[in-house]
């Protein structure tokens, strides 16, 4: 039986008992047979080196361990305790190649970092299941190893070629365009959560080395998803440390599931301070996800809101906090810009409490129980947002409001309190090279494509068939266009790629990303890539070296590290040797003279730094708020519903399935759990369409449509389905029915009017 | 989150209790669990396998079971330890799941004991059950590793 078929019979998860037998099932474990024989542990004089996890924005420490086949430990019984940290799951062990030679792997979460302590999620630990490996016909296969060309355009084979061969192909090409069409006729897509060195050199290579100002990140068109929090603190960067979940008194989550996408955080939330009975938990999401019932179960709320009407909840709380007089005068007065506007703006009926249950669907006496926990914890509160919010239409407006209602209350800069994004990849971007000026008139690349402008796109650590939004109508206009692939496994685009350019990923090449709480870390190589797999910046650079553009020498990562550092005032004390000894608890930015403040905004940001906020007048900006006047969800995507789309569907992020899911089939521990997409439907919603639990449904929208498996539950409140970001099946990606309108922050918009209806 | 084995304990509210290694069964040996008899529906059976510091929890679902034994195939038995830390899972008749109390990993015990929800990234490793003469036997295990071990032996 074969990995498809084994998918195809199985509907673990959906509520409907797999159809498979021990036999079958077997095939797909972790190699259930091998399981019984002794697991070879790191032995004392394994090669360690250091690493971030290679999925989310927590980027928990882990210790790479090489040794010889043969050389490990062999241990008997029982060697280690709960919560240890000490154990090796088979998982975490993998063969791989190590300068051309068969070495065993230990891929082993660190007790010694500070951020996971020797915790791990299911992604994570998952990270070596995800490594080219010699033992495993199927992840070679799907590894991009060489440089494959369509030389004679679309209908052509894919054929190897020499790395040379194919920055030739690309540079003749991206010349020829430019010359015809103008340099914007060359599109890229990047996934700005890649590795912060191809991110630079990318860039760099676009603005300046090409001169085009047509680009879009992985989720986004322009601006940033940031927006709402940039307005009030003059950057948009995470602000709080992973200590602040322990200490704590109220975590409020508005449209971040962060027991399933921040898990770590999650963990020490739960069990040192949620559990305990320290502190107490808000969590506002139209699911009544885990993290919900976890809440409730400990004293706090969960408030299952009807999708895009954020704004009018946080209105109505700091509506109900003035009346009462109880913000923080003193925060407000000493820091705050624009408070009046917020005054005047929250005096619309719109904002009252009667008006507030009406649209956002949560009962009155919920919303009172909120602001009464609020006022309790009051400079004491984690308040964290993230995609629930950033990818509706009003992004900004839901983002601004929250952020306003916790400046309020004074959470900001203390310890274990904060308003800011929770995030979900890793800092990818330390410098932004300048943008050319016809930006200002190029903002969205769906419109170049729409109107034949953009001619070429280089997919750059983006699969922009999953990733962008309304594919069923732009996915055939990008097809069109002359297309370069720079990635780590064969996708979709393999389709329609002209060019397609192996990377060497995660493990083996030297690599930096930061984390959430500003930490920067060197990944180090620690393997072989795939045959001539490498990394990123290097096709950059082999291109441009092809179309005769100064610039691009840089010889090794060190070299494109220090020309990003040179840029940033926060990172530039930190050289590549500085890193390298800092290991898996790196360097934190900002950083002066040798010292990073735990929190922005603190007292300790403002003695090191001699300013409390990154505004021009070092004051927290409100004034925005104002614009909530004109804030009415019926005029975003509920415009839409009507008696032909009469239900919302929203997406979120599984827990075991990290963007694309391009790592998503290597770890059965993740993909047993959920082997197709499941949509969330309210039973009163799927009794009035005859749909059953476990049967397979169709979501169709004016955009387009997609596939899932029904879960009928009152998880998710009556009018709205919700489905799973990016599931790795094509048919089943929720991007071919979603609007191709930008936010008001510029990011995709993943809230949409539908039908449901049964296959 | 990795705390101290003192700290776990009393996380795990075990305070004091000694983890016991002594009596080590051989690998394959049949280790009596249960009186068919004496099962009752969805309540859970403790036991150690395949040592006394490898706990390990028997239930009979009540109805045929994925690779369950007995009269009805309904008696599974999985290692009681989280594949995630290590904690000691508890079965929640409600919702017919084992769940481990420190990060919330629900496992089913009804399908091969699968990790539904949370951060354990692998099943339960099953125990293989044998019924004869009324009894039910542990005879060895079947998927992954116990936890706290490099071996099922």
């Amino acid at each position: 039986m074969d990995r498809r078929k084994f998918l195809k019979s199985s509907l673990v998860g959906s509520g409907v008992l797999p159809l498979l037998t021990w036999e079958e099932a077997k095939a797909f474990s972790l190699d259930a047979e091998k399981s019984l024989e002794a697991l070879e542990l790191p032995p004392d004089d394994a090669q360690v080196f250091n690493l971030t996890c290679q999925y989310c924005m927590v980027q928990c420490g882990y210790k790479a361990y090489v040794w010889e086949p043969g050389k490990g430990k062999k241990l008997a019984g029982t060697y280690t305790t709960p919560l240890s940290g000490e154990w090796v799951h088979p998982s975490f062990v993998n063969r791989v190649r190590k300068d051309g030679r068969e070495m065993m792997v230990a891929i082993v979460p660190d007790r010694e970092c500070v951020i996971n302590q020797g915790d791990y999620s299911v992604r994570g630990g998952g990270n070596a299941t995800t490594l080219y490996t010699p033992r495993s016909p199927e992840i070679a296969a799907k590894r991009l190893a060489y440089p494959l060309v369509r030389l004679k355009g679309k209908d052509s084979p894919l054929t190897r070629v020499s790395w040379d061969e194919a920055a030739a192909f690309i540079a003749e090409r991206f010349a020829k365009l430019k010359e015809q069409h103008g340099p914007d006729a060359l599109g890229l897509v990047f996934g700005d959560w890649l590795w912060t060195l191809p991110t630079y050199a990318i860039l760099k290579f676009w603005f300046k080395g090409l001169g085009s100002s047509s680009y879009a990140g992985n989720g986004w068109f322009f601006d940033e998803e940031s927006a709402g929090i940039s307005a009030a603190f003059g950057t948009g960067t995470r602000s709080f440390t992973v200590e602040d979940f322990e200490t704590t008194k109220l975590l409020v989550t508005a449209g971040t599931n962060l027991q399933a996408n921040g898990s770590i955080w999650w963990h020490r939330f739960y069990l040192k301070n949620l559990a305990p009975g320290n502190a107490k938990h808000i969590d506002i999401d139209p699911r009544r996800t885990l993290q919900a019932q976890m809440a409730e179960k400990h004293g706090g709320l969960h408030l299952q809101i009807r999708p895009g009407t954020d704004p009018i909840l946080a209105g109505a709380l700091i509506r109900l906090v003035l009346e009462r007089d109880a913000y923080d005068k003193e925060f407000v007065k000493k820091h705050v810009t624009g408070f009046d506007r917020v005054v005047e703006t929250v005096r619309d009926p719109k904002f009252s409490l009667e008006s507030a249950v009406k649209t956002t669907g949560i009962p009155r006496e919920k919303i009172l129980k909120a602001l009464e926990l609020l006022l309790e914890n009051k400079g004491q509160t984690m308040l964290l947002h993230e995609k629930g919010l950033i990818h509706q239409m009003a992004a900004f407006e839901a983002q601004h409001a929250y952020a306003v209602l916790g400046i309020l209350l004074g959470n900001v800069g203390k310890p274990g309190a904060c308003v800011s994004r929770s995030g979900g990849h890793p800092k990818g971007t330390f410098a932004w090279p300048e943008e050319p000026p016809s930006r200002a008139e190029n903002l969205n690349i769906y419109e170049g494509l729409e109107k034949g402008k953009v001619k070429a796109l280089w997919a750059y650590g983006s699969n922009i068939f999953k990733q962008l939004p309304t594919l069923s109508r732009f996915r055939p206009l990008m097809e069109k266009t002359f297309l370069v692939v720079s990635d780590r496994i064969h996708t979709e685009m393999d389709a329609a790629a002209d060019v397609i350019l192996p990377a060497a990923t995660w493990g083996e090449a030297d690599l930096i990303l930061a984390s959430e709480d500003r930490r920067v870390r060197i990944i180090q190589k620690f393997m072989d890539p795939p045959g001539e797999a490498r990394p990123d910046w290097e096709h950059v650079v082999l291109v441009a070296e092809k179309m005769g553009i100064p610039g691009f020498s840089w010889k090794s990562p060190r070299e494109v590290w220090d020309e990003i550092r040179a840029q940033n005032d926060w990172i530039k004390e930190m050289d590549w040797d500085s890193l390298l000894k800092a290991g898996t608890n790196g360097l934190r930015y900002p950083m002066v003279n040798g010292k990073s403040p735990e929190r922005l905004y603190s007292d300790e940001m403002e003695a090191l730094l001699g300013r409390r906020f990154f505004t021009k007048d070092n004051k927290v900006h409100v004034e925005k708020f104002a614009v909530l006047k004109d804030f009415d969800p019926r005029r975003y995507e509920w415009g839409e519903v009507n008696a032909r789309y009469p239900l919302m569907a929203i997406d979120f992020r599984l827990n075991e399935l990290w963007n694309t899911g391009y790592t998503y089939w290597d770890n059965p521990g993740a993909f047993e759990r959920t082997p197709d997409a499941y949509l969330l439907i309210n039973p009163l919603d799927a009794r009035a369409r005859g749909i059953k639990n476990g049967q397979w449904v169709v979501l169709e929208s004016p955009y387009g449509k997609c596939k899932a498996v029904a879960r009928v539950t009152d998880e998710v409140r009556p009018g709205v389905v919700a489905m799973p970001a990016l599931f790795p099946k094509p048919d089943q990606e929720f991007n071919y029915a979603t609007r191709p309108t930008p936010t008001t922050d510029g990011s995709v918009d993943t809230m949409v009017a539908c039908e449901v209806y049964g296959v | 989150m990795v705390v101290s084995r003192r700290k776990a304990l009393v996380y795990l509210g075990v305070a004091g209790a000694p983890v016991a290694m002594r009596k080590v069964f051989a690998q394959g040996e049949r280790v009596k669990v249960a009186d068919l008899a004496g099962l009752v529906p969805l309540q859970p059976v403790s036991f150690s396998y395949p040592d006394e510091g490898s706990p390990a929890i028997l239930l009979d679902m009540g109805r045929p079971t994925y690779m369950g034994v007995g009269p009805k195939k309904s008696i599974v038995a999985y290692s009681a330890l989280c594949q995630h830390l290590g904690c000691p899972t508890a079965f929640d008749p409600k919702e017919k799941l084992l769940v481990c109390p420190c990060h919330i990993s629900l496992y089913d015990p009804a399908r091969g004991g699968i990790c539904l929800e949370g951060p354990a990234i692998s099943r339960l490793p099953r125990i293989v059950l044998e019924v004869a003469g009324g009894s039910v036997y542990a005879v060895g295990v079947a998927y992954g590793l116990i936890y706290g071990r490099a071996s099922n032996a």
